[in-house]
C-alpha cells in the first residue's frame, strides 16, 4: 500500500459511522446503526454507469491500491466490454514529484489516484487538472452512503467534486509481537490503548531487558514520526485547541492556540522522554520504513508503528509470529487516544482525459456498491461506502475488523499533518529527527511551529 | 604534424579541416542539444526564481524575494555549509586517493591490472545502486560492517547513518569509495605519458618512492590534476543523489546539502520559484569557483587546447 500519499485516516463505518474527518472537528462515536442500513442495489455503480467504449488509462501506486484495480478491471470490462482498460502503476516519490506535470501532459492517464493531503491536491484543484465528477457523486448516491465527513472532504470550495473516495485507512496502530511479549512478560492491552504513560515504560523496559529493540519506527521515511505526533497532540491539547491547530494556519486566524503552548511542547517532550527511555530502536532517526519494518519481522524489535495496512505488509513479510495491536497511550488521561482515520485515498479524472464517458463509467464501477463489497476488502483495503452488510467485511484482516470495531465505539480523530499546510508536515519530520538526535529540543521545534503558523497567518 | 605535411595537397585539405568554419559545423548538433537541453532550462530557472510559483497555474513576479528569503534561512545556509564541506572531502579523498592508486598502478605493482579493474569499477555503478548497497551495509541492525565491528568488540557498531556527527562522513566517505577510480585512470593516464627515461634516472639518483611521486611524477601531471579537481569539485557540489538515498539530508538536516534543500523546496513544499532560487545561486557559486579554480591553474596548461 501506498502510504505516505495514502496516508491514513478517515471513516469507514461499514456499519458504523460518521462523523468527522472534516477538518474542523474529530470524529464523534456513531449515533446509532439507523445511519447504516441504507442498501442500495449491489450493482448500482455498475447499472448506474454511462454507456462507455474506447480505451482508457488508470494510473495507481504500487501494494494493495493496484491489487485493487487489477482486481477490478476484468469485472469492469465483464459489464463494459467495449471499454479496455490499461493499468499503470507509479512509486510514491514518483507520483509526489510528477504527478502535476502528469495530470498536465497530453499523455495523461484518464483516472488517477489522487490523495487528498494538503501538498497535492489543492494544486491539483487550482491548476484545473481534474474534471468535476459531480455528476457521478449523483447517479451513485455517494452523499448518501460516505461517512458526512468525507462528503464534506471531497466538496470543493466551488461546490463542486473532483475526485471519489474508494477507501480508508487509520494510524498510528502497535503491532506487537505476542511471542516476545510472552517471552518479556509483557501483558498487552489488547485492543486498546495502554493505560499510562508509566504502563507503557513498564512495558518497553520490561521488552529491553528481555533482548529486544522496544518499538520499531521508520524514522528516516517522511511520515511514521509525523504520525506519531498525531497521536500526541490530540492527547495532549483539548478538543477545542486541537480543532484550532486544524484551521487556525488560514490568513487573518484570530485563534489564540499556539505551537509553544505548554501542552504542544509536552506533546514533543514526550518524544524526548521516550527517545531518552530508549523506547525507539537503536538509530530509529537513520532507519527507514523498510528497516523498521524488517526489525520487527525478523523479532528484533518486539512493536512497529505502522497505519492498518501494516498487517498486510507484515503478513506478507512472512513474520514468524502472532501479531496482535494495541494503541498508544495518551499524553494526557483526559484526552483519550483515538485513531486517525484518513478518507483521502480517492481516484479523479484527468481533466485532459480523451475519453471523459469510459473514465466515469470506471469511477462508478469503483465505488459500486459490487466493488466496494467484494472487490475491496479481498485485497485487504477498507471500503469507504458505509451501506454495505456487514459480511462483506470478511474480506478485511481480523485484526483491522477489530480496529473498526473500535471506531465504531469511540470514535476517531483527524490526522493533523494530512490536515495543516506542507509547510508544517513537509519540515516537521526532520525537527522531530533533530529531537531524537538531541539537535532540536522540544521548545525548538514549538517554536518552528509557531513561526510557520505566524507566517501563514500573515498571509 | 605528420597529416599537415603530407606531400599530396593534404596541408591544404587540413587546413580547411581545421578552419572554424568546419568546426562549427561539426560542434552545432552538440550546441543546438545543450542550448535545449541545458542552456535554456537553465536560464528558465533563473526567469523562475524571481517569481512565487507552485508548479500549476500563473507564476507570480515576486522580485528578489526568494533571494532574500534564502539568505534568511537556516536551512540554506546549513546546506551550504554541507555542501562545501562534502565537496572539499570528497574532492580531497578521491584525488588523494585517486593518486595514490594511479601511482602504484604506474609502477607495475603486483596484480596491478585487478587493482585498475577493481577500483574503476564503482565508478560505473548507478549512484543510487551505491548508496543502497551503503546504506544497508551501515545500518546498525542488519548491516555488515556493524556486523563486523560487533564481533570485534560489542560497544563498537554505531548507527552511523543516524548520527550528525557520522552521517555525513559516511556519505562522504561512501562518495570517496564511489569516484576514487575516476581520478586514479584519469591521473594514471597523465602518468604513462610521463618518459620511462625519467623515472629510470631517478631511479639510478636512488629517489623513493614518496620522492618520486611528490618531486617528479605530481609536478609533471599539474595541469591533468587540476582538471580532475575542477570535475571532482563541480561533481561534489552538485552532489544529490548518493545523500538522498542514504540519508534524505537527515538525520534532522545534518547532511542536507544544496540538492536535497533544492528537492525538498521545489516538490515537499511545491515552491519552484524558491528552489530555482537555490539552484541559480548554487550554479553561480560553482561558476565562481570554477572561473577563479582556471583562471589560478591557466598557466599550468588547463583550459587551453594542447
Amino acid at each position: 500500500m501506498s502510504r505516505p500519499v495514502r496516508l491514513l485516516g478517515a471513516l469507514f463505518c461499514s456499519l458504523i459511522i460518521a462523523a468527522g474527518c472534516a477538518p474542523a472537528a474529530q470524529v464523534t462515536p456513531s449515533t446509532g446503526p439507523s445511519a447504516t442500513t441504507a442498501a442500495p442495489p449491489a450493482t448500482a455503480g455498475a447499472s448506474a454507469a454511462p454507456s462507455a467504449s474506447g480505451e482508457i488509462t488508470v494510473l495507481t501506486m504500487p501494494g494493495q491500491l493496484t491489487d485493487e484495480i487489477n482486481a477490478a478491471i476484468p469485472k469492469f470490462q465483464a459489464i463494459h466490454p467495449d471499454v479496455k482498460v490499461t493499468l499503470n502503476t507509479m512509486e510514491v516519490d514518483a507520483y509526489n514529484n510528477t504527478i502535476l506535470q502528469v495530470l498536465g501532459s497530453a499523455d495523461t492517464p484518464d483516472v488517477s489516484y489522487v490523495g487528498l493531503n494538503a501538498v497535492l491536491y489543492p494544486r491539483m484543484l487550482e491548476g484545473g487538472l481534474l474534471l468535476d465528477v459531480s455528476d457521478v457523486w449523483d447517479q451513485m448516491g455517494l452523499e448518501d452512503v460516505l461517512p458526512p465527513s468525507t462528503v464534506d472532504l471531497y466538496t470543493s470550495a466551488d461546490g463542486k467534486r473532483y475526485s471519489v473516495n474508494t477507501g480508508v485507512v487509520w494510524t498510528p496502530v502497535v503491532w506487537y509481537n505476542k511471542a516476545a511479549f510472552a517471552k518479556a512478560g509483557v501483558t498487552a492491552p489488547d485492543d486498546k490503548a495502554v493505560a499510562s504513560m508509566d504502563e507503557w515504560y513498564r512495558m518497553t523496559d520490561a521488552l529491553r531487558v528481555a533482548g529486544y529493540e522496544p518499538l520499531a519506527l521508520g524514522g528516516a521515511t517522511a511520515y511514521p514520526l509525523g504520525h506519531l505526533f498525531d497521536h500526541l497532540l490530540p492527547t495532549s491539547v483539548s478538543h477545542a485547541t486541537f480543532n484550532e491547530f486544524l484551521t487556525n494556519w488560514q490568513a487573518g486566524s484570530t485563534s489564540t492556540a499556539k505551537y509553544t503552548d505548554p501542552e504542544v511542547v509536552r506533546a514533543l517532550q514526550t518524544i524526548a522522554d521516550w527517545n531518552g527511555r530508549k523506547v525507539f530502536a537503536e538509530g530509529t532517526a537513520g532507519i527507514d520504513d523498510a528497516q523498521a519494518r524488517a526489525l520487527y519481522v525478523a523479532g528484533k524489535a518486539a512493536m512497529l508503528q505502522d497505519g492498518s495496512w501494516g498487517i498486510a505488509s507484515i503478513k506478507t513479510d512472512g513474520a514468524p509470529f502472532d501479531t496482535g495491536w494495541f494503541l498508544y497511550p495518551a499524553v494526557d488521561p483526559a484526552n483519550p487516544t483515538k485513531l486517525g482515520l484518513y478518507a483521502g485515498d480517492g481516484y479523479g479524472i484527468s481533466a485532459k482525459s480523451d475519453n471523459p464517458v469510459a473514465a466515469k463509467a470506471f469511477l462508478s464501477y469503483l465505488i459500486s456498491a459490487e466493488h466496494q463489497s467484494k472487490t475491496t476488502p479481498s485485497v485487504g483495503l477498507i471500503p469507504a461506502r458505509t451501506d454495505l452488510d456487514p459480511s462483506t467485511l470478511a474480506g478485511v484482516d481480523p485484526l483491522n475488523q477489530e480496529q473498526l470495531g473500535l471506531i465504531s465505539k469511540e470514535g476517531g480523530v483527524t490526522l493533523w499533518d494530512s490536515t495543516v499546510p506542507a509547510e508544517f508536515g513537509t519540515p516537521l519530520n526532520g525537527w522531530l529527527q533533530s529531537i531524537l538526535t538531541g539537535a532540536e529540543t522540544p521548545e525548538s521545534v514549538a517554536a518552528k511551529l509557531q513561526e510557520v503558523l505566524e507566517t501563514l497567518q500573515k498571509g | 604534424l605528420t597529416v599537415g605535411s603530407g606531400t599530396s595537397g593534404s596541408p591544404t585539405m587540413f587546413a580547411r579541416l581545421t578552419s572554424g568554419s568546419f568546426f562549427g559545423v561539426i560542434a552545432l548538433p552538440a550546441a543546438i542539444l545543450s542550448a535545449v537541453f541545458v542552456l535554456i532550462p537553465a536560464l528558465g530557472s533563473v526567469v523562475l526564481s524571481f517569481f512565487d510559483w507552485n508548479g500549476v497555474g500563473q507564476p507570480a513576479f515576486v522580485g528578489g524575494a526568494n533571494f532574500v528569503d534564502l539568505a534568511n534561512r537556516d536551512s540554506f545556509r546549513n546546506a551550504l555549509g554541507n555542501t562545501v564541506l562534502f565537496a572539499v572531502l570528497l574532492t580531497a579523498g578521491t584525488v588523494v586517493i585517486g593518486a595514490l592508486l594511479a601511482a602504484a598502478i604506474d609502477r607495475r605493482v603486483r596484480a596491478w591490472r585487478l587493482f585498475k579493474f577493481v577500483f574503476f569499477l564503482p565508478v560505473i555503478l548507478p549512484m543510487t545502486v551505491t548508496g543502497i548497497f551503503w546504506a544497508g551495509a551501515l545500518d546498525v541492525h542488519f548491516g555488515v560492517i556493524n556486523e563486523i565491528l560487533r564481533r570485534i568488540d560489542p560497544s563498537l557498531p554505531q548507527p552511523w547513518l543516524a548520527q550528525p556527527g557520522t552521517a555525513l562522513v559516511a556519505c562522504v566517505l561512501v562518495a570517496v569509495w564511489q569516484f576514487a577510480g575516476f581520478p586514479m585512470i584519469i591521473l594514471l593516464a597523465g602518468m604513462q605519458s610521463i618518459s620511462a627515461d625519467i623515472h629510470e634516472q631517478a631511479t639510478l639518483d636512488g629517489v623513493t618512492a614518496l620522492q618520486r611521486l611528490t618531486a617528479i611524477t605530481l609536478p609533471l601531471i599539474k595541469p591533468v590534476l587540476a582538471t580532475v579537481v575542477l570535475l571532482q569539485l563541480i561533481w561534489a557540489f552538485n552532489v544529490f543523489d548518493i545523500v538522498w538515498v542514504m540519508t534524505r539530508g537527515g538525520p534532522g538536516d545534518s547532511t542536507s546539502v544544496l540538492g536535497t534543500t533544492i528537492y525538498r523546496q521545489a516538490f515537499g513544499l511545491g515552491d519552484f520559484g524558491g528552489a530555482s532560487a537555490i539552484a541559480t545561486v548554487s550554479s553561480l557559486m560553482i561558476m565562481a569557483v570554477s572561473l577563479a579554480y582556471l583562471r589560478y591553474f591557466r598557466p599550468a596548461g588547463i583550459g587551453r587546447l594542447p
